[in-house]
């Protein structure tokens, strides 16, 4: 199990809503299970971050996340689009995908399990709960979930 | 008896006669005359009861001359007759012995007091004459047949009569002599009346006899002897009676010896006797040659007709011989003849049609029994009067049947006719009538023989056939769904005209009728979409025994291009045995409902995703709200003010956010009802008003405005329109990124008649990907833009009410973009709907 503020745990956060975004990366912050959270904030911009394209080429300041964050309904480039890229390319597929989103509708659910999202949560109305779900999001996935090292 | 007309004549002379006497009696009596009293004082005038006596019994001479007395006429004279001579049989011996009978004094006791003289009394000589004519005529009026046939009855009449004009000969002599009759007694015991009475009364009764009587019979006929008879017996009396007359005359004149008298007298009578009987004889002897000449020549005559006679019969013989040949011939072929005929009665009386023959006349020469059958009438009926035929033809079809008559009667030649009769019992039925002329071996017209069938039931069944054809054809031509109906090779035999309407024809007559001549004219596509081949139509699949109701087709005319979506229903037609003998198949016009079905479809998705956005969408601030409330919690146990007025700020911010949400929702809600109602506005004014709204921002970014003039007028809710105006020209301002030369032109263009309007502007504007999601209600494409994302599916809602259409186009990031819609503008009634090309099916 990885302590918390070890070597990986880089996340990357696709989240159209700053406020949310906010939220999330505070809560993380306090946590300080992730190493560094990047944003982006539509689904093009997630693409060309994961592809080392556009904006995002530098991959120093772009590293491969360890855990994506991933909210369903983007601008410019949908979430599930954003997934089916990533599982179909044999150099993301390994990173585990989490939707996060508000959305509970089965269909939504449905659909990104078939393009083999990693796991589906949804954001809590509670503060509290939400807090705690991002606390149990990082320990499970950066800290209990082994990740594959070389996906290079 | 016939009475013979000398024999009448003679009875009624006699009858006459005694009646005469008795009136000249009874006269004399009343009037007190007597017209023979001169002949001398001992004559003795007629007593009443013999004048009455002699009144009967010449009453009854003259009643039987008119006709042989018959039934109670009969029994009455016989009655009559007998007292008569009853009464006599008792007067006579009185009278005779010089009393008065009884009888005489009653009846004179009667009469004295009329009569101007004495009463004579009965003579016994009258009573006698009287006895014997009322016998006699008892026997003539009553004996009976049989007494009457025979020769000694009528003999002993003519007898009778005889003796009776005897005595009255004897009466009436000793009257003129003066002799007396009996001596001791009167001159004569009988009146001179009665006498002459009973001289009639015998004439009367020898007539009475007749002239096969004894001994008149003798005197009657036309033999010789009778002849000679008839003249030399009265000649010889008259002789007699002249010269018994003649010689008492003479004596006192002549003085001559009696002897020589007598001597000279009868040779002179003997003389005249011979040259008399001479002559006569001479006569009869002429008569008597020449009677036997005629007889000779008679015989001569006969002798050769009797030749003649032999000659004939011996003819007649050989005709005879002849003519039992011919007839033993003719009996053989006779025989022939009538096996022939019966041969064919047996085929004409038997028919089971009825079968006539009317002649060149219009009589009917033969018809066969089965009329009976058919009509009602008896062939005797037919026969004996043809135009019975005509009469008894229906009124309605009559005239057709009379031109018929008259075709074949001007051009003989083969005819038919169907009409009805009215049989004898008055019901109707229908007769298929063929009639062919006939025509003799020299090529002679002979009239018609005609064939008469009873159809009625054929008739009643094509009739029924006939209405449910209509009515099937009528319920198929009032279907609102196309129905055809098709035989076993695709020939559509039926159709009605929602069939020509469901594959576009003009009209009934311009659609094919064959299955096989529609794959040049459609392409069908099954319901995947993928085309059809034959095989998989609807016709196809009935003919090979498939039923399906609801089966969706799509369908395209190849000339117009012009594509819809058919229902179909269909089955097999089979008959009793179960083979297939067509299809019948029904179809319905459901592009409009498909539309609808998926326009329905649409709003669904629709209405789920903008439940789904709305509730995402309301939800995301709530949690913002909620996560930096507790943030906030732990910011104030920290005390970390900085953190705690971002937190808060965030919070704020949020509820904003709710807020604009929910006013555009509320918005969005609202376009579906038109407040206003639609107006008449140019579209120019609209465009004007809606950027002066914008005057603000248009002026600080430097962004140039061109609206088009003279657009034309639409008819819409102002402020709704201008509404959508102002988003659009919001949203070129708000992406019209950053270059020199900002522009935005609102104006229109035409697409052949169709206005269409449009925004464009020269900003950054929009992937070909986005083109239909940013219409999508809270769309955003670039999320650090403000607004709620909510305009353009407001815009897109407004111009949709309006029954128009908007898009967009652009040629990619850097190129501007031109958002195109359409209004219902003034003048065309209803917004066209542009072909965006993008649907195909």
């Amino acid at each position: 199990m990885a302590e918390p503020g070890s070597e990986h745990g880089t996340i990357l956060l696709i989240e159209d809503n700053e406020a949310h975004a906010e939220l999330i990366t505070r809560c993380f912050r306090d946590q300080k299970m992730a190493k560094a959270i990047f944003h982006v904030i539509d689904g093009q911009q997630a693409l060309d971050y994961l592809f080392c394209k556009g904006d995002f080429t530098d991959p120093v300041k772009c590293p491969r996340p360890d855990l994506i964050l991933l909210d369903l309904r983007l601008p410019r480039v949908d979430g599930l689009d954003v997934l089916k890229a990533v599982k179909q390319e044999p150099r993301l597929l390994r990173i585990p995908v989490v939707i996060l989103t508000s959305s509970d509708a089965e269909n939504d659910i449905a659909r990104s399990y078939d393009l083999h999202a990693n796991s589906y949560l949804v954001k809590p109305m509670e503060f509290r709960k939400f807090k705690k779900m991002l606390e149990d999001l990082g320990l499970y996935w950066l800290g209990w979930n082994a990740p594959s090292r070389n996906g290079e | 008896m016939p009475r013979q007309s000398n024999q009448s004549y003679l009875l009624a002379l006699s009858g006459a006669g005694c009646l005469a006497v008795s009136a000249a009696g009874i006269i004399g009596t009343y009037f007190g005359l007597f017209f023979l009293t001169s002949f001398g004082p001992g004559y003795k005038p007629l007593s009443l009861y013999g004048a009455i006596i002699w009144g009967i019994l010449g009453a009854v001479l003259v009643l039987c001359s008119v006709r042989p007395p018959a039934g109670a006429t009969r029994i009455l004279f016989a009655v009559i007759l007998s007292a008569v001579a009853l009464l006599s049989a008792v007067n006579l011996p009185i009278s005779l012995l010089g009393y008065r009978s009884p009888i005489e004094n009653l009846v004179n006791g009667i009469a004295a007091p009329y009569m101007a003289a004495p009463l004579a009394p009965i003579s016994p000589g009258g009573e006698f004459l009287r006895i014997c004519c009322a016998i006699g005529l008892f026997q003539f009026v009553y004996a009976g047949e049989m007494l009457w046939e025979t020769r000694k009855g009528k003999a002993f009449l003519c007898l009778n009569g005889l003796l009776c004009i005897t005595l009255g000969m004897i009466f009436i002599l000793s009257y003129l002599y003066e002799t007396p009759f009996i001596p001791e007694l009167p001159v004569a015991p009988i009146a001179f009346a009665s006498a002459l009475a009973g001289m009639f009364a015998g004439l009367g009764l020898i007539a009475a006899a007749g002239e096969t009587a004894f001994p008149m019979l003798y005197f009657s006929g036309p033999s010789t002897r009778a002849r000679l008879l008839r003249f030399f017996v009265p000649l010889t009396i008259l002789i007699v009676i002249a010269q018994s007359l003649l010689i008492p005359a003479l004596i006192p004149f002549l003085r001559i010896n009696l002897a020589v008298e007598l001597a000279v007298s009868i040779v002179i009578f003997c003389l005249i006797t011979v040259w008399i009987v001479s002559l006569v004889a001479g006569g009869v002897g002429q008569i008597i040659d020449h009677e036997k000449e005629q007889r000779e020549a008679a015989e001569e005559e006969l002798r050769r007709k009797h030749e003649d006679l032999h000659a004939a019969y011996e003819q007649l013989t050989a005709t005879e011989e002849e003519l039992r040949q011919n007839y033993e011939e003719l009996e053989g072929s006779q025989k022939e003849l009538s096996k022939s005929e019966q041969m064919f009665r047996m085929l004409a009386d038997f028919t089971y049609d009825w079968e006539y023959w009317i002649d060149q006349n219009g009589a009917m020469v033969y018809t066969s029994p089965s009329c009976e059958r058919i009509t009602g009438y008896p062939p005797g009926e037919f026969m004996a009067f043809a135009g019975l035929i005509n009469r008894i033809v229906h009124p309605d079809d009559l005239s057709l049947f009379l031109e018929h008559q008259k075709r074949i009667r001007d051009h003989p030649q083969p005819g038919e006719l169907e009409f009805r009769i009215f049989c004898r019992d008055g019901t109707v039925r229908w007769l298929g009538h063929t009639c062919r002329p006939i025509s003799g071996t020299r090529g002679e017209f002979l009239g018609t023989r005609v064939s008469n069938r009873d159809i009625t039931r054929r008739k009643e069944t094509e009739m029924a056939l006939r209405e449910s054809r209509a009515e099937l054809a009528t319920a198929i031509e009032s279907m609102t769904d196309a129905v055809f109906i098709s035989d076993t090779r695709g020939k559509f035999i039926a159709f009605n005209e929602a069939f020509a309407t469901f594959y576009r024809c003009k009209d009934k007559s311009e659609c094919k009728q064959t299955l096989t001549d529609y794959p040049d004219l459609l392409e069908v596509y099954l319901p995947d979409g993928s085309p059809g081949s034959q095989d998989t139509w609807v016709v196809s699949r009935a003919l090979r025994g498939e039923t399906a109701t609801n089966a969706k087709y799509t369908l395209r005319r190849k000339d117009t291009g012009e594509t819809w979506v058919g229902s179909y229903s269909f089955a097999p037609i089979r008959d009793e045995q179960g083979k297939i003998t067509g299809s019948v198949v029904s179809a319905r016009d459901i592009t409009s409902q498909n539309r609808a079905e998926q326009e329905l479809k649409e709003k669904n998705a629709e209405l789920e995703r903008f439940t789904y956005t709305v509730s995402h969408d309301l939800r995301s601030p709530l949690i913002t709200i909620r996560g930096f409330t507790g943030l906030l919690e732990e910011d104030i146990q920290k005390n970390d003010t900085e953190k705690i007025a971002r937190d808060l700020d965030r919070i704020l911010a949020a509820t904003q956010k709710m807020d604009t949400l929910l006013r555009d929702l509320l918005n969005l809600s609202r376009i579906g009802r038109m407040v206003n109602p639609p107006e008449a506005v140019p579209f120019t004014a609209i465009a004007q008003e809606a950027v002066e709204l914008l005057d603000a921002a248009v002026t600080n970014q430097g962004i140039s405005v061109v609206i088009d003039p003279d657009m034309p007028a639409v008819i819409v809710d102002r402020v709704r329109v201008r509404e959508a105006v102002t988003n659009l020209v919001e949203n070129a301002i708000k992406f019209m990124g950053s270059q020199p030369h900002p522009e935005i032109r609102i104006g229109v263009q035409y697409d052949g008649d169709l206005p269409v309007f449009f925004v464009r502007d020269n900003g950054i504007g929009i992937d070909t990907e986005y083109h239909e999601r940013i219409f999508n209600l809270f769309e955003k494409l670039d999320a650090k833009r403000e607004g709620s994302g909510a305009g353009l599916a407001i815009v897109k809602r407004i111009i949709e009410v309006h029954g128009g259409t908007i898009w967009v186009e652009s040629k990619g990031t850097g190129f501007g973009c031109t958002f195109f819609f359409t209004l219902p503008v003034q003048g065309k009634g209803e917004t066209g709907t542009h072909n965006k090309g993008k649907n195909g099916v």
